[in-house]
């Protein structure tokens, strides 16, 4: 591009005095020369008159600001994120059945006792992921909740209240665990214990999602009973006497089992789909319309 | 002491970079200096862009609650009246490109009430109702080009920073819309030069 066109593109600005001195200096000096160029500015001088002459500045609505700043007030009274899903919280542990706390409560505790007694940690990781597959399988649906029905009409707060309870009664019960684990290592070596941690958490999460999944379907009783009957069945399997004759189906069992990752992915795919298909499936015991 | 303090800030920072600071630590009053101060050029700005005036306010509404959420992230760079003229510009595209058709009312200086005076002038040159036909048939991107050149005086590395585009774009614009404006002219057996 020749100095010819760069002055000619520099132009509009040089009307609006948006040129730098030097800029300037060399548009001024090209125009004194240039034919082409004294056209082109007044053909630009042209618009520019047309432009501002006929673009009278609109007076600003004052409401825009009033609104505004409306708007902001109402935004800054409005609850963090964090109050928000504290208050969400709250608002659910007084409609949690009460028999939920009192007995994971005590069954792990008591299961705390055997463990120590019986001189068999495995105990305890058997008996976790049945505690906590037992409760959240009775977090939700009109057996449980008087206010279920008020519930189902406002859909958008569903999977909040789903969400919140299953927070609020896995953390229970992983908290009682983690503080029993604390205490058993008291009694054995951490290497003993931590293992122990690992194996018992991913099964629990597995079989507590499974439970929560299977008891919006079919009910919690089902739910229970069908949770159970999977995760008993794995000793089952297991046992001397029928390992022999379900050798494939039980190594297969095993290796799920003790699969961490494979268990949280499962549960994550089935936590997903839950709350996805929680809008559709209307919980057995709802009353019909 | 304080008065001293005032004084270095005022030269750090112009006027509207201090109210943008004012408004970052959530100063209505502040908030309300500023649209005391821009308010007219940016609701003309949308509503000449838009030509509907219940679009361009909520444009405007819509610009302050933007400005009071991101005036922590303004960095001083350029004139605040750019940043703020790129806040409704953007606004001004997403609402003009998510509507087929925008009513022009606003922008034809007969149907406006506040272009009247200036109407009266304009009237008896043919010339002028032809070019002000003419930038009405153009594109929104090249009438808004033109608009932040001549009207809010911006500089070039201003208005490409306003419409997001690089400087040689808003050059090809301003030529394109030159051209155009000739052509509509020449049409008619008329120069723009001559006005």
């Amino acid at each position: 591009m020749n100095e010819h066109e760069r002055i000619r593109e520099l132009l509009p600005f040089y009307i609006t005095g948006k040129l730098s001195p030097g800029e300037t200096a060399r548009l001024q000096e090209h125009i004194l020369n240039c034919k082409e160029c004294q056209q082109e500015l007044a053909l630009w001088k042209g618009l520019d008159w047309v432009i501002t002459s006929g673009s009278t500045s609109a007076h600003a609505p004052a409401a825009a600001l009033d609104n505004a700043l409306a708007s902001i007030h109402e935004r800054e009274q409005q609850p963090s994120l964090s109050q928000r899903l504290r208050q969400i919280l709250l608002a659910q542990v007084p409609l949690v059945k009460k028999e939920i706390w009192t007995a994971s409560f005590l069954i792990l505790v008591l299961g705390f006792v055997v463990t120590l007694l019986s001189d068999k940690t495995a105990f305890l990781y058997a008996l976790a992921p049945m505690v906590s597959a037992g409760g959240l399988a009775l977090i939700y649906g009109s057996d449980h909740d008087p206010a279920h029905e008020l519930v189902l009409s406002t859909p958008a707060s569903q999977v909040q209240i789903l969400l919140a309870r299953t927070v609020l009664v896995f953390g229970y019960n992983l908290l009682i665990l983690a503080v029993l684990s604390a205490g058993l290592v008291a009694y054995y070596s951490p290497d003993i214990v931590l293992p122990l941690v690992r194996d018992w958490l991913a099964p629990m999460t597995f079989l507590s999602t499974l439970s929560l999944s299977l008891s919006i379907l079919i009910g919690s009783e089902k739910a229970i009973s069908l949770a159970y009957t999977l995760w008993l069945s794995k000793y089952i399997l297991l046992h001397p006497d029928y390992f022999g004759l379900f050798r494939r189906t039980g190594e297969l069992v095993l290796r799920f089992w003790k699969s961490p990752a494979s268990l949280y992915l499962v549960s994550g795919v089935l936590f997903v789909l839950m709350l996805v298909s929680l809008k559709r499936v209307k919980p057995p015991g709802t009353l019909q319309a | 002491m304080v008065e001293m303090v005032l004084e270095n800030m005022a030269d750090q920072y112009t006027e509207d970079q201090i109210l943008i600071r004012r408004i970052a630590k959530g100063s209505d009053d502040a908030l309300a200096d500023l649209y005391a101060r821009h308010s007219s050029r940016l609701y003309s700005y949308a509503l000449r862009i838009l030509g509907n005036q219940a679009l361009a306010e909520d444009i405007l509404q819509d610009t302050l609650l933007t400005v009071w959420e991101k005036a922590h992230t303004y960095r001083g760079k350029g004139r605040v009246l750019a940043w703020l003229l790129r806040i409704v510009h953007n606004k001004c595209m997403r609402t003009f490109r998510s509507r087929e058709t925008v009513p022009l009312e606003d922008l034809n200086p007969r149907s406006a009430p506040q272009a009247q005076p200036v109407e009266g002038k304009l009237i008896h040159s043919e010339r002028c109702r032809l070019l002000k036909a003419g930038l009405e048939e153009l594109s929104v991107d090249h009438r808004t080009v033109l608009e932040l050149v001549f009207y809010h005086q911006m500089s070039l590395k201003e208005t490409a920073r306003i419409c997001g585009v690089p400087e040689g774009t808003i050059k090809s614009r301003l030529k394109y819309a030159k051209d155009s404006l000739r052509g509509t002219l020449s049409r008619q057996g008329l120069s723009l030069e001559d006005l």
